[in-house]
Parts: structure tokens; sequence; C-alpha cells
């Protein structure tokens, strides 16, 4: 045990201070100068299809001993780097260097020529256009889908409004399924009511900031902590990297169209995917529907998607195949991190390889 | 050693005590309503100032922003359109092709 009387111990401690503290220096001039910013989004892909603001991308890869091909189905509500955070830290990384042949279906920023743009846009319009694209590219003739957050619920309706969709299987993770366990946005909107116009910014749709702030306020002394966490290890070069990459992307919202908005407010309303209401393009859409292998992954200390919301969902799908998978995770930490290298993503692994073929 | 400044423990103390009421805060129907009402509020200010200033812009016959919004919107929903209809047709001229080489 050290002592304070231990000359050693006391040199090495104070050899140890000095370090750390010129190293919050550097690293704290750093962030205040904003020089250094991580390399997030950095796995090698092309954009193999465009339309508008939404872009279809394919993974490069050498390497594909797995088919069918995988496609991913962003949220609307945040970037697609999450998934493909850092090098190492990938979710994407993962699938690709594991042999699949991954695409994923990223949004864009919608402005003001999205803010019509409804749930049938995407599910009915541009997921099934997307999924021709992934089968013309890769000669395929079925796809595996993935959801995360609200790409889920837009993948969970495309799978259920297309009941002959050409799904080898459904995967989704953290799924707002129960709309009215999901906090201020959802009760905001829902409290604004017919008035949800009040939430629009001028381009007509629900702009970032106030997006952000919905999830910020989830949590209202987290910022805070972050802060605290961030003085406290501003020495850590890895902690700082990851600290920028991971805050940057929970701060770094995309606009909601504004016509999605009022839809989302009749979901909320009427607990449209829970009570079985779900109304798209005049045809009453129903979970139970989905009848392809399905894994659902949810985590339990997700603040934005909590455990009340998504855990309804298994009950709901009609897969005879079909498996929850519930983790100690948060809402980005069920796909980035240490949780989700050692567990969540090997899980979905297994899944899909286990109901695909292996390539030669 | 844990590693943790001395600091650190009475402002995580403070934070557990902090945290849940203030979340209860913020998840209430009561919060939901006060910021709606805000919101509602303020759009309600917006729209008497835009109104007001496009009476001013029309008075000498010129557009004002709320013209122009008026005009994005509908180009946006135009350009919706457009876009579903093309995609529509390329479905259309892909399953085509489908059925074609099905065929041949």
């Amino acid at each position: 045990m050290t002592t304070f009387l231990d000359p050693k111990g006391v040199a090495d401690r104070v050899g140890r201070e000095l370090g750390r503290t010129a190293l919050r220096a550097r690293n704290g001039i750093r962030l205040a100068v904003g020089s250094s910013r991580p390399d997030v989004g950095a796995t090698d892909k092309d954009v193999v299809w465009r339309h508008g603001r939404t872009e279809l991308w394919r993974y490069r890869s050498d390497d594909v001993r797995i088919g069918p091909p995988l496609l991913i189905v962003f949220s609307l509500f945040s970037r697609s780097y999450i998934l493909d955070l850092q090098k190492g830290n990938s979710f994407v990384e993962r699938l690709v260097d594991a042999g699949f042949d991954v695409y994923l279906l990223d949004w864009g920023v919608p402005d003001e020529r999205d803010a019509a743009n409804r749930l049938e846009d995407y599910v009915d319009d541009y997921i099934p256009a997307a999924v021709d694209q992934v089968r013309r590219i890769s000669g395929a003739e079925q796809v595996n889908m993935l959801g995360y957050c609200f790409g889920s619920v837009l993948s969970l309706l495309y799978a259920a409004h297309h009941r002959t969709a050409p799904l080898r299987s459904l995967t989704v993770v953290t799924t707002p399924v129960d709309l009215q366990q999901l906090g201020p946005l959802t009760s905001v909107m829902d409290a604004a009511g017919t008035d949800v116009e009040s939430l629009f910014d001028t381009d007509g749709n629900v702009p970032p900031h106030l997006v952000h702030k919905a999830f910020q306020i989830l949590k209202p002394t987290t910022r805070i902590t972050q802060y605290v966490d961030l003085v406290d290890r501003l020495w850590d070069d890895d902690y700082v990297t990851s600290y920028q990459a991971m805050i940057g992307w929970a701060t770094d919202h995309v606009p909601l169209p504004g016509a999605v908005a009022r839809q989302l407010v009749d979901m909320i309303r009427t607990n449209a995917l829970v009570n079985d209401t779900m109304v798209l393009a005049g045809d009453r859409i129903h979970l139970s529907d989905i009848t392809v292998p399905f894994l659902t992954i949810l985590g339990n200390r997700d603040h934005i998607v909590p455990e009340s919301s998504a855990g309804p969902l298994i009950d709901r799908v009609g897969s005879p195949d079909k498996h929850e998978l519930r983790l100690e995770g948060g809402h980005a930490g069920v796909l980035v991190g240490r949780t989700a290298a050692k567990k969540t993503v090997p899980t979905i692994i297994e899944f899909l390889i286990q109901r695909s073929e292996r390539r030669s | 050693m844990t590693g943790l400044p001395r600091w650190r423990t009475p402002y995580d103390l403070a934070e557990r005590l902090v945290a849940p009421p203030a979340e209860k805060v913020v998840r209430s129907d009561r919060f939901a309503s006060v910021a709606a009402t805000v919101f509602g509020i303020r759009r309600a200010v917006e729209d008497g100032v835009t109104g007001l200033a496009a009476r001013v812009w029309h008075l000498v016959n010129l557009p004002a922003g709320s013209d122009l919004q008026r005009l994005h919107a509908q180009i946006g929903a135009l350009d919706r359109e457009v876009r579903r209809l093309t995609l529509h047709l390329e479905q259309r001229g892909d399953h085509g092709d489908r059925a074609g080489s099905e065929q041949r």
C-alpha cells in the first residue's frame, strides 16, 4: 500500500498527475478550438442509388460469404453514422467482417421539399425501391432487413403492409411500439394535438434542435454529468475521442418531416401499433401479418425508447420464428460499445447466419 | 484506489438526489401541456408578427416572407409528387424487365 511517507509513491503520483494535467490541457484546447474531430462513418462505401435526399449505400467488401444481402433501414430522427461510429467500434464494420453484403438506407437531411413526406412515402415507395435496388445489384431474390429506432417502425410497417415482400428475415433494434411511453417528444406532440404545426419550423418540418431538446430533456442532469465525466477523464485520449463521437451524434439530429409528425400525433393518440389501429394509404396494418423470421432487441437502460415502449412488440408480431433479446444497454449502447461488441452484434450475426446461406 | 477524484463523490450523490424528481417532472402530463402551450403562444406571436409584416409588404405590392414560405411548401409538395411518380415508373420498369427476363 502506498503511504504519504513513501517518497517513491509520492513522486509517482505527482508525476502521474502532472502528466495528466498536461494531457488535460492539450485535449481541452483541442476540444475548445475543435481541431480534433473524430473520423465517423469511415467504413468504405458507395452510393448505389439516390432519390431526393435519400441514398442507398453499399459497404465495400471483397469477402462476401453470406447471402442474402442485409439492408439496414435507418431512423428519421438522427444520423446514420452511429452504426459506423469509429474504426473498431462500428456495427457495420462487424457485419462486413462477418461476410455480409451490407446496404444502408440513409434518409439524408430533409428540407422544405420533404415537409409533405408521409409515412407511406417511406414504407410504400422508398423502402420497396431500395429493396428492388439491393436485389438488382446483388442478384439475390430476398434480403435480410434490419431497422434501427424509428427505422424499425418503418421496417415493421413495410413488412406488415407488403406481405409478399422478399424478406428472408427482419431484425429490429430499439423499436418504439407503445408510443405513449416515449416521454416529452411524443407527449408534447400529443398535447399540441391539432396545433402540432406550432412545433414546425418555417420549412414545415420539426426542427432538429427541438428533436434534440426533446431527447436531451429525458435525462435533465445527463448533460452536466457528461461534462463532469469529461473533465474527470480529459487526460484519456481514447475517452475524449469516444466522447466527441458519441456526443457529436447525440446532438446531431435531422428535421422530422411535418407530415410524418402529423401522422405521429394520430399514432400516439390511438397508440396505433399497440392497439392494432394503424392505417397506411387507407389500409389497416396488422403487425400480426409479419410472418418472416423475426428478432427484436431492446436495452433495459434505453431512456429514449424504454423497455415499456419496445417490450409489447414481440407478442404482436405473427412470426412463428420470433425472438427477443433484452440487453444491459442504452439506446445507442445496444449497437455501439462493449455490450454491443460482446452481446448484440454476435447475436444478430448468429440470427442472420442461421437464416442465410454461406456462399462458396 | 478507485481512480475517482474526491470531488466526484459529492457530485454523484447530488446527481442521484436531483435526477429522479427532475425526470419525473419532464415526463409528466403537466410538463407536456405547459410545453405545448408555450409552443402555441410562440407560434401565435410569430403568426401575428408575420401577418403584420406581410400586410406592410403587400401595401407596396411586394411579396412577403410568408408568401415565399407558401411557395416553398407548394414546390415541396410538387417535388414530392414528382419523386413518387418517378419511383413508381422506375419500379414498374424494373418489374417489367424482371417479368420479361423470366418469360424468356
